[in-house]
């Protein structure tokens, strides 16, 4: 069973990073931003943490909404997971490895991020973000993963519509959040807006630990919407 | 007596009232290899999917030894388009499929890699290689964990002649219920032992030997002619079947089909009988 999980998570690695337009968005471009919005603020150190823990809310955000979600529904639109189901281990171990490589590719960025910061910003992360960083990025790819799995099997036989609704999703939760900068010192009403979203009660736990109620929500409704429709899915041919 | 592996029984299958599937049943015996011949779109894929739990049927059941109850551990399946990950190697999907499987890779690449010719595209990507590559791959994830019973969606689509032979041998070096679909019409009467045709969603004939099958026809040969009304009124008292243009009338030596023919053309071929010409004989009977 252990040699499974290793090889899934080893191939779906392989295969992430064989694809230039994930590691990219993945890896580089994070990166990229944050050097360039953390020199634009002139690289104070309260800045820099607030934009290192934002970065990786977006990443969290981007990474769930589009290396989960819409994986898994092409591998169920082109049949592997039919074909999985068929042989001799539980598929939960294919999907648990999926999840895992995409954890390790989002752990690898964030620790390319601190490693930025300290060699650009000269910002130490101290043992307590690590620890808010950790906690953050389970809880944000649960969230973000769901969320991106609903949007995927909502339109199971539209990939225009998925590819554009998760596109559409991410930009809204992404600046109406407080990832780049806190919205509310521009407008209450986007940063109301920004409040309901999932990115920034994961921004509050990447911060200071605090726990924010909405964040109680998205823990629990995406993943139920998405139980319905995938049994609502297993009752007819794609 | 031989017992019967899969029992399909009464199988019906629609969706949004449309009838894909209709009433068959069909029983597939131990060490059987089982050809299920028609066109596209006739329902050969939808039944492979019933029988491997893919989609549940409007009526009827499967049963596999007598049991309602499915186990793929002894089953080696072929999907018609085989999900393999396009992004990795064709030998890191065959790696990876064997820590699935539990089996030894270097195993797997003794006994199967020169049946298969899988050296040469060991390490090109899934998605770079043409379809009958990736149909090579597929089939040999359906054998190597060495099944007792194989369910095979178009297994010689793409695949070169040459290659379906050596690709079967192995399939048949031991005693296996091998249950196939397709629409190679030679490869099926060579490898079948028993065949039916699927038309419409419905069973047309009593599975049998595709020899049997031939000689159930009218006749032996068949003389093959432009359809025209005039030609159709001159042969209309003998049997024949009308495709693609074509009379394809079943002609035995000893007969005046040949002579009353000659006296309004000699634009005509002679052919022997296939199992082609069964399928299409059967269709217009119904």
């Amino acid at each position: 069973m252990i040699k499974i999980l290793i090889q899934t998570i080893y191939y779906q690695l392989i295969i992430s990073l064989r694809i230039k337009k994930s590691v990219f968005f993945t890896i580089v471009f994070p990166i990229f931003l944050f050097i360039i919005f953390g020199a634009l603020w002139g690289g104070q150190k309260e800045y820099i943490s607030f934009l290192l823990s934002g970065i990786i809310g977006m990443i969290l955000a981007s990474e769930g909404l589009f290396a989960i979600g819409p994986v898994i529904k092409i591998y169920y639109s082109n049949g592997l997971i039919k074909y999985l189901r068929k042989m001799p281990f539980n598929i939960l171990l294919y999907f648990s490895g999926l999840i895992i490589s995409r954890l390790i590719i989002v752990s690898f960025s964030v620790a390319m991020l601190c490693i930025t910061a300290k060699l650009i910003f000269g910002f130490t992360v101290s043992s307590y973000n690590v620890l808010n960083y950790i906690l953050g990025t389970f809880l944000g790819i649960y969230i973000f993963s769901f969320i991106g799995l609903d949007i995927a099997f909502w339109g199971i036989r539209k990939d225009a519509f998925s590819d554009l609704s998760t596109n559409f999703v991410l930009f809204v939760i992404l600046f109406t959040s407080n990832a780049f900068y806190p919205v509310g010192d521009f407008s209450k009403a986007i940063y109301f807006i920004g409040n309901i979203l999932p990115l920034n009660p994961v921004l509050s736990i990447l911060r200071d630990n605090s726990f924010n109620l909405s964040l109680l929500f998205w823990l629990i409704v995406p993943s139920l919407i998405f139980y319905f429709l995938f049994n609502k899915i297993n009752l007819s041919r794609i | 007596m031989e017992k019967t592996e899969i029992a399909i029984s009464n199988i019906s299958y629609n969706i949004k009232g449309k009838v894909i599937l209709k009433n068959i049943s069909l029983d597939i015996k131990e060490g059987d290899s089982f050809g299920l011949l028609g066109e596209n779109g006739a329902g050969k894929s939808t039944l492979i999917d019933v029988i491997l739990g893919d989609i549940s049927p409007s009526e009827g059941n499967i049963y596999f030894k007598n049991n309602l109850k499915r186990h793929f551990d002894n089953m080696g399946i072929l999907y018609n388009n085989m999900p393999l990950f396009r992004m990795l190697k064709a030998g890191e999907v065959i790696k990876y499929f064997s820590t699935l499987y539990k089996i030894d890779y270097t195993e797997v690449k003794k006994r199967y890699f020169e049946i298969f010719e899988i050296e040469r595209i060991n390490n090109s990507f899934i998605q770079a290689l043409s379809d009958g590559e990736k149909k090579r791959i597929g089939l040999l994830l359906t054998i190597m964990h060495e099944p007792d019973m194989l369910i095979l969606d178009e297994p010689f689509a793409n695949i070169d002649p040459l290659m379906i032979n050596r690709i079967w041998n192995s399939f048949k070096q031991r005693k296996r219920t091998i249950f196939f679909t397709t629409h190679n019409w030679e490869a099926a009467a060579k490898f079948s032992d028993k065949i039916c045709f699927i038309y419409k969603g419905k069973i047309i004939n009593e599975p049998l030997h595709p020899l049997k099958i031939i000689k159930s026809l009218p006749a032996s040969k068949k003389i093959i002619l432009k359809a025209d009304t005039k030609t159709l009124k001159n042969i209309s008292d003998y049997q024949y079947y009308e495709y693609d243009g074509n009379l394809n009338v079943f002609f035995d030596h000893g007969t005046d089909l040949l002579n009353l023919i000659k006296s309004f053309t000699y634009n005509f071929s002679v052919q022997d009988v296939d199992l082609k010409d069964a399928y299409l004989y059967y269709i217009k009977r119904i």
